[in-house]
Formats: C-alpha cells, structure tokens, sequence
C-alpha cells in the first residue's frame, strides 16, 4: 500500500525522525554535512514517497536507507576524521579534545582515550560492517530494520554485525573498558 | 560485561553531536516541507532512470518539484541525485568496483599459481551422520577470538555454532551445555535469539528436500559436478549469488558469498573444483591482491575485492598448498580450521 503523503503527514515524518538522523550522521560526519545530509534524504524521501510501503512497517529503515546512502558519498571524511582522532585525540568535527561530556580529570582522560579506541576501529572496518554496526548501535535499527534499509540479507546484517562487534570489543580492550564500568 | 558494551561505547562516542540544534532542525524542516505542497507524482514505470543517461533531466525536474534544491549545496545536490535509484555512480550495484591494473594482475597471477597448486588435491570423505567442523581463530585479537561450527555436510547446515572471545559468547544448537562431550559445562548460555535454533535447522533441511542443492546450500555431490570452466562457474555464480547482493554490485555478491562457499566448504571441493573457483574470482575486475603476509610464522597470498573506494573482504591463500586458509585484514586476521568429526562438540 503506498502513501499519499501530504504536507502534514510530511512534517510530521519530519518531527519523529529528524533528529535521531541528525544525530546518527552528525556522529558520523560533523553537523555541517549532516545538516546536509537529513535534507537530502527527506527531500529524497519526498520524492520516492510513492515507493513507501505502509504495510512494511514504519518510516525509520526506509529514511535510514536514504540517508546511508548518501552518507557513503562522504567515507572518504568520515573515515579520515576517524583516522585523525585515533591519531591525534583531537577530533577534527568538534575541533577539540574527545573527552566527551566528561568531567573530572580521569573521565575525560578516559573518554578521551575510549573514543581514540573507538575512531580507531571505525575506520577499520570495512564500509558494510561499519554502516551495519552504526544502524544498530547509533540508529538502534533492529536486525530486520537494518536488512530492510541497506536492502541487504537478515543473514548478512547478523554476520556484518557480529565481525564488527567483536572487532570493536577487540579494540576497546578488556582493561580499559573493564576498569571504567567497575569504577 | 555486559553483551550490549559495544552498543553502549558507540552511544557514548561523540555525545555531543547527538543532539541537532533547534535551528538547524528548523532550517532542516522548512526547506523539505515545502515540498509537501507539491501534488505527488504518478507511480510510473522509470526503466530509463537505471541506465542513468538523464541525470540534469531528472536534477532540473526535482528542481522543479521541490523548489528547495536552490538552497542546498553542490555537495547535497550531487548527493541527492546519488540517492535516488539508478543513480550511484561508483557505488552503483551496476558499476562493480575495480582493482588496480597492477594489483589485479597481481591477484590473477596469484590465483592461477593457488589454481595449480590446489589442481591435485583431493576431497576429504565425510561419512554418513559425520559432521565437518569449521573454526575460526583470531589469536591477535584481544581477547581472542574463536567461532565454531558443527555443519551437516549436505546443505552446509550448522548444527551448532559456537563463538568465544574471552569475554562474551554464545552457543546455538547442539546438545545443552551441560551434556557437553566433554563433561565441561559451558561458561557461555545459550544466546536467546537462537533459542528456537532446531527448528531454523529442519527449516533448512526441508528447503533442501523441496529445493534441492544450489551453491549457498550445496552437498558433496553438487560441489563436485560444478562446471570446470571458469567462465561457465563464474556465470552460475552471478546468477545464484546476485540477488543477494542488495545494493552492492554482483560481483561483490560473488566474491563475498564465494568467501562464505569457501569457508563452509572448503575440505569437499575437489581440486579441480577449487581451481575453478580460483579462475572464476580472477574475472572479476574488482579483485586484487597486494602480495603476502607472515601471519604467526607463516605465509599467505592476500586475495580481496575493492569496491566504493575500500577493501571489503579479504581472504588469504595458503601458497603452499593452494588451499583457503583464513581472512584478513592483518589486524583482525582469522585463521581457518577444517576437519571431519564423528558428533557435534568433537574438536578436530
């Protein structure tokens, strides 16, 4: 069944979904480009409204889709910001130091290292892991939603996932991590 | 820990870009719902849309439609067009990725060295109510990493998957842990989303009864009828693993189920089989290699495919016997381990 969408069933798609996307690309590319980016895909959701299909279930693949897509226009950034921090602890969407929203000397200094740690593993992994991992971690897409919005089978959303868990699990390691949630 | 920690670590990365700014949600808003004003156009048949010739046509009709793209930038715009089907330029399912001239000479030369050494070899025999036992080890990883498999040879049907990394894992199928063979109850419980996991097994057997062999459920026979020449393999490959290639190209979907075939299945083939197979991925313009790697005291011949701009997939080659020995990258290198065993939970 498609929809007739009309200006308010537009916005208010807009209002539930926009800023969990804005979020989800921020993270992964800076405002700026995901400013960008979440118009992009509403436009192009706008578009394409006749391909959606009330029946499948709700708008969140279909909008995380889009907005996937496009992300991969800008890998090259993404995975060079990740790359930088890893480097250099200076993340080059905020410009400054990442520690997060840690406070105290020891937080920041391991948030700060974490995020090091996570950048690091981001950029490793191949382009599908890392989209599958973010959809799931970030975007909070079930398995299905996921397959659903990179059109990709159940079976290698759960594999994609798996490798790139255990490679991020891999990268955070026991100690650091450990340490932090025992504290 | 708790199993949800990467979800966690990733949800805490970067906080303060979680939350948009109200202006830029509101500028966001304004410029797309006014493209809620527009009447939608008719669901219409755009055959002429896959080919891709009318870009500007379709960037001044969505101009026209939208009446917003004015405000957005070239970036957003070229972005745009890359979105919508049809359009995907490099990363298009119609353009699969290219190698290098040079690292894909590299790959076919390295392929047709493993074709030969691998032309001689022989099938393991897997006997009736004999399993094949897979496992993968990570020994860089920290902590390590190891994911078994206990697979009914005719389907390529695991019967129990077991994964450990130091920290977490799980166990599906199989007996429970406690009648472990070994008489070790298992640390590890059963992973709940698999808990109907004998039922996902009969599934499986019964679409092989209906359905009969193909490569992603192949049995010793099928593996050992497939065409001999490459070109004739290649062909069957791109029509069974395509469609379950989404939006990446077919030969990705090659490569990548044709790593999964290996890996599931790699004792049965026979050696001309296996040199087949090797020929077949060296048609593919997107595969290359960047030489050898000393893993663990030991060499491997990298072979992997390159498409939007990375490596996906990588698996390596053991130049010794021609025979798949693992996947890379180096960093996150798993080592492939094959032997036939008698029940689930034997180790061979």
């Amino acid at each position: 069944m498609s929809v007739e969408m009309t200006r308010d069933h537009f916005a208010a798609l807009y209002d539930r979904h926009a800023p969990g996307l804005f979020g989800f690309c921020a993270r992964r590319v800076g405002p700026d480009v995901a400013e960008d980016v979440v118009a992009t895909t509403f436009l192009t959701a706008y578009e394409q409204r006749h391909r959606y299909d009330t029946a499948r279930g709700g708008a969140l693949p279909w909008l995380y889709g889009i907005a996937t897509n496009l992300l991969r226009r800008h890998r090259r950034e993404e995975v060079r910001a990740y790359r930088l921090l890893a480097r250099t602890g200076i993340d080059p969407l905020t410009g400054d130091a990442a520690d997060g929203h840690a406070q105290r000397s020891d937080e920041r200094t391991d948030a700060r290292a974490r995020a090091r740690r996570i950048a690091g593993a981001l950029a490793a992994l191949p382009a599908r892991q890392r989209d599958v991992l973010l959809l799931y971690a970030v975007g909070e897409l079930e398995y299905g939603e996921i397959a659903e919005a990179l059109d990709i089978p159940l079976g290698s959303v759960q594999s994609a996932l798996h490798r790139a868990r255990t490679k991020l699990r891999a990268a955070l390691t026991q100690s650091e991590y450990m340490t932090r949630e025992t504290r | 820990m708790s199993d949800e920690f990467e979800r966690v670590a990733l949800r805490e990365f970067r906080p303060e870009l979680a939350q948009p700014s109200a202006e830029a949600l509101r500028r966001v808003r304004d410029m797309v719902t006014q493209a809620g004003t527009v009447p939608a156009p008719a669901r219409r048949s755009r055959p002429w849309v896959r080919w891709g010739a009318p870009v500007a046509v379709t960037g001044l009709v969505l101009a026209l439609i939208v009446g917003t793209v004015s405000v957005m930038s070239p970036a957003a715009f070229d972005a745009l067009v890359g979105a919508l089907p049809g359009f995907g330029g490099t990363d298009s399912r119609d353009k699969p990725g290219r190698a290098s001239a040079e690292e894909h000479a590299a790959a076919v030369a390295a392929l047709e060295a493993m074709a030969r050494a691998a032309a001689s070899s022989e099938p393991v025999e897997v006997k009736d109510g004999q399993l094949l036992y897979i496992r993968g080890t990570g020994t860089r990883w920290s902590p390590p990493y190891k994911h078994e498999m206990w697979v009914d040879v005719n389907g390529a049907i695991p019967l129990m998957i077991r994964r450990t990394d130091g920290t977490s894992g799980f166990t599906v199928g199989g007996p429970e842990p406690s009648a472990d063979p070994s008489g070790t109850p298992s640390p590890m419980p059963a992973n709940p989303k698999d808990a109907n996991y004998d039922a996902e097994v009969e599934q499986r057997r019964a679409e092989l009864a209906e359905k009969g062999p193909d490569l992603t459920r192949p049995t010793p026979a099928y593996l050992a009828g497939l065409p001999t020449d490459p070109r004739d393999l290649l062909d069957l490959m791109k029509e069974q693993f395509g469609p379950s290639a989404g939006d990446w190209s077919v030969d990705h979907g090659v490569f990548d189920q044709t790593r999964n075939l290996l890996y599931m299945n790699e004792p049965l083939l026979t050696g001309e089989v296996r040199a087949t197979i090797y020929r077949a991925l060296a048609l593919l313009p997107g595969v290359g290699s960047s030489g050898e790697v000393t893993y663990e005291g030991r060499r491997y011949v990298t072979i992997w495919f390159t498409e939007r701009g990375e490596r996906q997939q990588e698996v390596w080659l053991d130049p010794a016997t021609g025979r798949v020995a693992g996947e890379g990258p180096l960093d996150f290198a798993i080592l492939w381990h094959h032997a036939v065993v008698d029940r689930v939970g034997d180790v061979g």
